[in-house]
């Protein structure tokens, strides 16, 4: 341990050295030291600062590191951000507090990209290698559907305040992420969680979220808890566990996101929960997900599309699912509210999409009810699985192959009866899923997945 | 410990140079007050030979020739009493208890027959009765009657005591917390991180005289307790030469020898209650190589590690128990040296196949059922050994002056397996999950006492007694091992089993270790003096403790890039599948690497902490009025406690107070054998180092995080107590008591709501009251003739507390029930506890035989979150049956059937009127039978 106080008293001492040697280069142009390429970024509660870091250098998380209340963290294009191993307490992660912001624009040639210390970008770190770090954290000040109406962040114990997110400002701005990879996060921060790729805690509908991949985290790849963000062109390849999670009444806009499942490890593309103490809080959770493509692990793997829980709602139309041994289930429960009552009042919606290797292709296999002990009490259980199940066809979902793969998730057919955009701040356009048949697929390049053009 | 095994034959040799000539040993008491008359004089009549009392109120004639003689004992201002006919034989020490009546109507001079007054006083009564403040115990004989083989379980005799899990002693229902324990009046340092108070199954009940709990405070008490102190003390002066040996085996009915019986393979010296180096972590965690830097190192370290993770089925023996004591008094350098000295060793098995654990949650405030999180089909199988040595020296260096020495080591080991399984529907539907847990925890207390006590004659009568004591305790708990997966029954072979990382905690091995020093010195003062004519005492002193500990916890985390297994947790480990020799690894893309471990400590749950607490007390006790006797005075403690992480960036709890705690307690002798007694005292309650520390802990179930919290502050009690007692006869009491506390700042765990996962903490809440009165009754059933040998006793206390619900937390009680109370019981406490005993004791047959009940209503065990309710553990009722017969002088055999009822052991969840298990089990019928010797 003592080996440890020592590296990162080293670490200091040498953060004190370059910052007296870049202050004394104003003083003295004679004594001129190269720059370093390289920055151990340590909070010692004073967050970041506002600050930018610089294009073409690499910045070392050791622990958690915040942008506290007030700052702004600039991070230019073809900044490398990479995170020190360690969990529990020692996991690295990028937080950006309620009232913090981060300017992370990337772009297509110079992605700004967050991994492992252990990357050096040149393969010395598996594809699919999870867990070597943490992840990167966002949050707001949106609304929740928990009680008090502000939670901390998983792994972050409640004496943080910077770990807490939740408010009343559904129109909260944390900031842009544009172009933005994050790889092989996920470590373990206690007891039975980890950190998720992206976590997005009550963020506002002011805060710019687009292209950004999420490649071999060992959690979920993005994780929603409450607020109101929007995200457009996500992609995550190989989660350890759920592709895409919401939590806490997520009620954003998504489109085009894409969720290439690895065949030998995950859990559920889509978990989507309502609420959680009490499950039927209000608001509840409904989001409207468009142009979806979902590539699962294959049949005899076990995995599921999407599960629709705790008195979730959502809608997901015009969407691709493709390979997977189960297909959409939604919960009932013995009690009044429930993700079934939110189908029936329509909240939850799944429109126009299709399927294809997803379960047995029946709508009976594709559209399950589970129902969790004592719904049998409940009155609509006669009738839930016919209902939902006939739901299939009336709103329009196909089985058919629109030529998709893991390889190449731009499809060779994905036409057919579109379900209206519900806002002007989706593109609207003519094909399901991710990827207009026959164009170029928009990941390529700049992310880690597809990684040449 | 070794130099407890030579002090034995230098024992042995003090038994054999025993007097060939008789001796009388006896005490000589005021048979009002039970005071010891010191100085008062025995003489055999028609000699010159005698002695006077000393200090304690003893007295010792030796070399007396056989034969039968009268006994005269004279003291200024009390009757003069002879005894006739006490028979003198050689080599054999005659033991004879006096009580003196003071002067009444010019009455001189009683004559009463030896024979009448040797049966055994029942000292611990006497002590009751003339104790200042409200106070109960237990005495050895009380103990070898229930046939109690430690401190715990003869300790759940005592009125409103009860004990939880077989080790925690709770008084009135107040939890560890507000419990003390004391070694012959010095402190002892706890041996689980996270109580306040000593593990009470340590000690072996052969060593104990009695234990008396103190319910009431007096200032000459150490402040920190408001539910019970209690005093655990060891035998003195033996009157005559004892030396016992007894052996003893136990057949518990669903465990002894039972094939399924779960155990994995320890180390050699398991059965010593040792850790022989096997679990000893065989790399520093720290040392671990970090993935995926160094990946043909990382391979090795991880074949350094042991291949144990999962429980086996061997059968288990039966448990056994040995004992010897010996202990006696003999002359060194002219004066009284009294020696007692024993050793124990036990060693008993429990296992248990029917266990259930269960999660449930509260959804929505309208429903009708609570949810199954999960529930799992439980099957633990443990060991447990627990051996220590004592010994005792007392000398008296003159009747004025007296010194003592006591040593012990204790050792204590236990062993357990565990496995559960059982479907996770909040996982997903037809997931299932397994847990193994194998544990190691080891336990070892040394203490060495010096006291001394002083009667300066010539100073104003002064008393003085001193004590000084250093007591270091060890707990270790070398690799704690847990293995958890997932697996879909229904899934095909390949993807059916599984570790899911966001779901629970990856297969980790903990190394624990903690040590605890405690330094404890008192002095006190008495001073007599007479008030109204009557004798009366002031009494002043000081005190200082210091205790220090320091906890270390570290953890290796077992990963993989792989997400499925066989099952087969062996396997899992093997060499075949770590790392780089994993058969999915690809050295090429160095995709799927297969098992290797990392250092996964958090330095923050590793802590050093001291605590110094100074106290100074004045104090009268003094009457006020004929029969009225007033005992008042003030304790002023200062405490200066300091708790530090490892890991710097968290702050360190500390604690710097100074209290003055006011003591009134009066007692009223309505007659000779009833006393009224009523009392007003101020205690404190300090954190415990685990709790002001800034460390986590985990709940071996449900995923319940404790935090610690540093600025936590000591809590302040107002005691009102009242007891009205009647002392009939010897060894008969009837009781009724009645108590009121009130606490200012308590400290109590809250859920912090905001937190994802319960995460509790302790705070100090608003307030809590508790209130509750207790019974007492024993009684001896020979006005009825056929009934002379039997003897009944029961007690039972009704209690009731209330504490203030966190704000915070109520707010979410109430957005499932807005009339929700913003109290609930605190922690442990029962609403009531039940104890009854019926005995026959026959000397002629030299048989005795009794009957023991102990129950305790249903106690909160877990506070839930939210709108689910709590879980409280239920009564369980516990039956035992004690037979001993004597055969000759020397010989007794003992039988005795523990747990007749067996009764179910369940933590429950009560919701809408049904029942749901949080967790249950059953330990099974013990039948023990043994054979003693004695001299």
């Amino acid at each position: 341990m003592k080996n440890r106080n020592f590296q990162m008293m080293l670490l200091l001492t040498l953060a004190v050295l370059v910052a007296l040697a870049s202050c004394k280069k104003d003083d003295d142009e004679q004594t001129e030291t190269p720059e370093p390429s390289e920055y151990t970024i340590v909070d010692n509660g004073n967050g970041t600062g506002t600050t930018t870091w610089k294009a073409g250098k690499t910045y070392i998380l050791e622990g958690m590191v915040f942008v506290n209340d007030g700052q702004v963290l600039t991070i230019e294009p073809g900044c490398v951000i990479k995170g020190k191993p360690g969990q529990g307490e020692n996991a690295s992660a990028l937080i950006v507090a309620r009232g913090g912001m981060i300017m992370a624009e990337g772009t297509a040639q110079n992605p700004i990209i967050f991994t492992a210390e252990a990357d050096n970008l040149q393969g010395s770190v598996a594809l699919k290698d999870r867990g070597l770090w943490g992840g990167l954290i966002i949050l707001g000040k949106a609304r929740l559907n928990s009680t008090p109406g502000e939670t901390a962040i998983e792994g972050i114990p409640t004496s943080e305040p910077r770990g807490l997110y939740g408010g009343n400002d559904d129109n909260d701005n944390s900031g842009v992420l544009k172009y933005v990879s994050i790889r092989h996060g996920g470590t373990d921060i206690g007891e039975g969680n980890e950190i998720n790729g992206l976590t997005l805690g009550a963020v506002g509908s002011g805060t710019e979220i687009e292209y950004i991949e999420v490649l071999a985290n060992k959690d979920d790849g993005v994780e929603f808890f409450g607020g109101k963000p929007n995200l457009k062109h996500v992609i995550v390849a190989y989660s350890g566990d759920d592709s895409f999670d919401y939590d806490e009444g997520y009620r954003g806009f998504g489109q085009f996101w894409c969720a290439i499942q690895d065949d030998a490890a995950g859990d559920r593309v889509g978990e989507h929960d309502g609420g959680t103490d009490p499950e039927t809080a209000q608001p509840y959770a409904t989001p409207h997900i468009f142009n979806a493509t979902y590539i699962g692990r294959g049949a005899g793997a076990g995995s599921r599309v999407i599960t629709f829980r705790d008195n979730a709602g959502g809608h997901y139309a015009n969407s691709i699912f493709v390979n997977q041994e189960k297909g959409i289930d939604i919960e009932m429960t013995p009690d009044a509210e429930n993700s079934f009552n939110r189908f029936k009042t329509g909240d939850l919606t799944l429109q126009n999409n299709i399927f294809f290797g997803v379960a047995d292709g029946t709508a009976s296999g594709l559209f399950k009810v589970s129902f969790i002990t004592g719904s049998s009490a409940n009155p609509d259980s006669a009738t839930a699985v016919q209902t939902f199940s006939g739901y299939f066809a009336t709103a329009g979902n196909t089985v058919e192959d629109p030529g998709v793969t893991a390889a190449n998730p731009v499809p060779s057919n994905a036409g057919g009866t579109m379900a209206s955009y519900p806002d002007p701040w989706f593109a609207n356009v003519a094909y399901k899923g991710a990827f207009e048949p026959g164009a170029a697929n928009w990941a390529e390049g700049w992310t880690l997945t597809f990684a040449s053009k | 410990m070794k130099q407890l095994y030579l002090l034995f034959p230098l024992l042995l040799l003090g038994f054999f140079l025993a007097a060939q000539k008789g001796i009388i040993r006896g005490k000589i008491i005021d048979a009002e007050t039970g005071e010891e008359l010191i100085g008062a004089a025995v003489i055999l009549e028609g000699t010159t030979i005698g002695a006077s009392a000393d200090l304690d109120g003893n007295f010792s004639i030796e070399n007396i020739d056989p034969g039968t003689y009268d006994v005269k004992c004279q003291y200024i201002s009390y009757e003069t009493q002879i005894i006739r006919g006490a028979e003198i034989r050689e080599g054999e020490v005659y033991i004879l208890n006096i009580k003196l009546k003071p002067v009444s109507l010019g009455l001189e001079e009683v004559v009463v027959e030896a024979r009448q007054i040797r049966r055994t006083e029942a000292a611990l009564l006497t002590l009751q009765k003339k104790s200042a403040t409200v106070l109960d115990g237990i005495s050895a004989q009380q103990i070898s009657r229930t046939g109690d083989s430690d401190a715990a379980s003869a300790l759940k005799r005592v009125t409103g005591v009860s004990v939880e899990g077989g080790k925690y002693v709770y008084v009135r229902g107040l939890s560890d917390r507000y419990t003390m324990t004391l070694l012959n009046g010095a402190e002892l340092p706890g041996l689980d991180p996270n109580r306040n108070t000593v593990q009470m199954d340590l000690f072996p009940s052969n060593l104990i005289e009695n234990m008396i709990v103190h319910k009431a405070f007096s200032p000459d008490l150490p402040g920190s307790f408001t539910g019970g102190l209690v005093d655990l003390q060891t035998r003195d002066f033996p009157e005559t030469l004892t030396f016992r040996f007894s052996t003893s085996l136990g057949y518990n009915d669903q465990t002894s020898l039972n094939s399924s019986f779960l155990t994995y393979e320890g180390g050699d010296l398991d059965w010593l209650g040792v850790d022989d180096g096997t679990r000893e972590v065989p790399v520093s965690p720290q040392d671990i190589p970090v993935y995926p830097v160094n990946r043909d190192l990382l391979d090795q370290t991880t074949m350094e590690f042991s291949k144990i993770m999962a429980p086996v089925e061997d059968a288990s023996f039966l448990d056994h128990n040995h004992s010897l004591s010996l202990g006696n008094q003999t002359k060194l350098w002219g004066r009284q040296l009294g020696y007692i000295a024993g050793i124990s060793y036990s060693r008993d098995y429990s296992y248990y196949d029917d266990g259930a654990v269960g999660f449930y949650r509260l959804l929505d405030p309208t429903s009708e059922v609570l949810n199954r999180e999960y529930s799992y089909s439980d099957r633990q199988g443990e060991m447990n050994v627990l051996w220590g040595g004592m010994v005792n020296f007392s000398y008296k260096i003159s009747d004025q002056h007296k010194l003592g020495i006591n040593l012990i080591h204790n050792q204590s080991g236990s062993r357990s397996a565990r496995y559960m399984t059982g479907e996770v529907p909040s996982d997903g539907i037809g997931r299932f999950r397994e847990t193994r847990t194998l544990k190691f925890i080891e336990r070892s207390l040394s203490s060495a006492q010096v006291r001394g006590e002083h009667h300066l004659k010539e100073m104003a009568d002064i008393r003085i007694t001193w004590l000084s004591s250093t007591a270091l305790s060890r707990q270790d708990e070398p690799d704690l091992r847990f293995f958890t997966n997932s697996f879909y029954p229904e899934a095909p072979q390949g993807s059916r089993y599984s570790i899911n990382p966001s779901e629970y905690r990856v297969p980790a091995r903990y190394y624990r270790d903690m040590e605890q020093i405690n330094v404890d010195n008192k002095i006190h003062f008495e001073l007599p003096f007479h008030y109204l004519g009557i004798s009366s005492k002031f009494r002043s002193g000081a005190s200082w403790v210091y205790k220090k500990r320091t906890f270390h916890e570290s953890r290796v985390d077992y990963l993989s890039q792989v997400t499925y297994f066989n099952g087969n947790v062996n396997e899992y480990l093997d060499d075949q599948f770590i790392g780089q020799n994993h058969p999915l690894y690809d050295p090429v893309t160095r995709q799927n690497y297969g098992l290797y471990v990392q250092d996964g400590s958090n330095l923050k749950n590793s802590y050093s902490s001291s605590e110094s607490v100074l106290g100074l007390y004045a104090m009268l006790d003094m009457p006020v009025l004929q029969g009225v006797r007033i005992t008042a005075g003030v304790r002023y403690e200062t405490t200066d406690l300091y708790s530090k992480s490892e890991n710097p960036k968290y702050e360190p709890g500390e604690l710097m107070e100074s209290d003055l705690l006011p003591s009134l307690n009066l007692t009223w002798s309505l007659t000779g054998k009833t006393n009224l007694r009523a009392g007003y005292n101020r205690t404190l309650a300090r954190p415990t180092f685990r709790e002001i520390s800034p460390g986590d802990s985990e709940d071996f179930q449900g995923g319940i995080v404790y935090i610690g919290n540093p600025d936590l502050r000591r809590t302040l009690i107002d005691n009102l107590d009242i007891r009205f007692e009647t002392f009939m006869r010897s060894g008969e009491i009837i009781s009724v008591s009645g108590f009121y506390k009130k606490f200012n700042d308590p400290i109590e765990l809250a859920d912090d709501i905001r937190a994802n996962n319960p995460q509790l903490t302790w705070i100090n809440t608003d307030r809590a009251n508790v209130f509750g009165f207790e019974l007492e009754l024993r009684k001896q059933l020979d006005f009825l003739r056929i009934l002379r040998n039997v003897n009944i006793g029961a007690n039972a206390a009704f209690v009731r507390s209330l504490v203030s619900i966190d704000s915070l937390e109520l707010i979410l009680i109430r957005t499932y029930d807005p009339d929700a109370e913003d109290t609930r019981s605190m922690f442990g406490q029962a609403p009531y506890i039940f104890n009854a005993l019926l005995g026959y004791v026959s000397d002629s047959i030299g048989l005795d035989v009794s009957l023991s009940f102990n129950i305790t209503g249903e106690k909160l065990a877990v506070v839930m979150r939210g709108g689910t309710p709590d879980v409280f553990e239920q009564p369980a009722g516990l039956l035992n049956l004690n037979l001993s017969k004597r055969i000759g002088k020397r010989i007794s055999l003992s039988a005795g059937v523990e747990n007749i009822l067996n009764p179910e052991r369940k933590f429950t969840y009560t919701y809408k009127d049904m029942e749901y298990i949080y967790r249950s089990y059953s330990t099974g019928r013990k039948f023990k039978a043994g054979i003693s010797f004695r001299i």
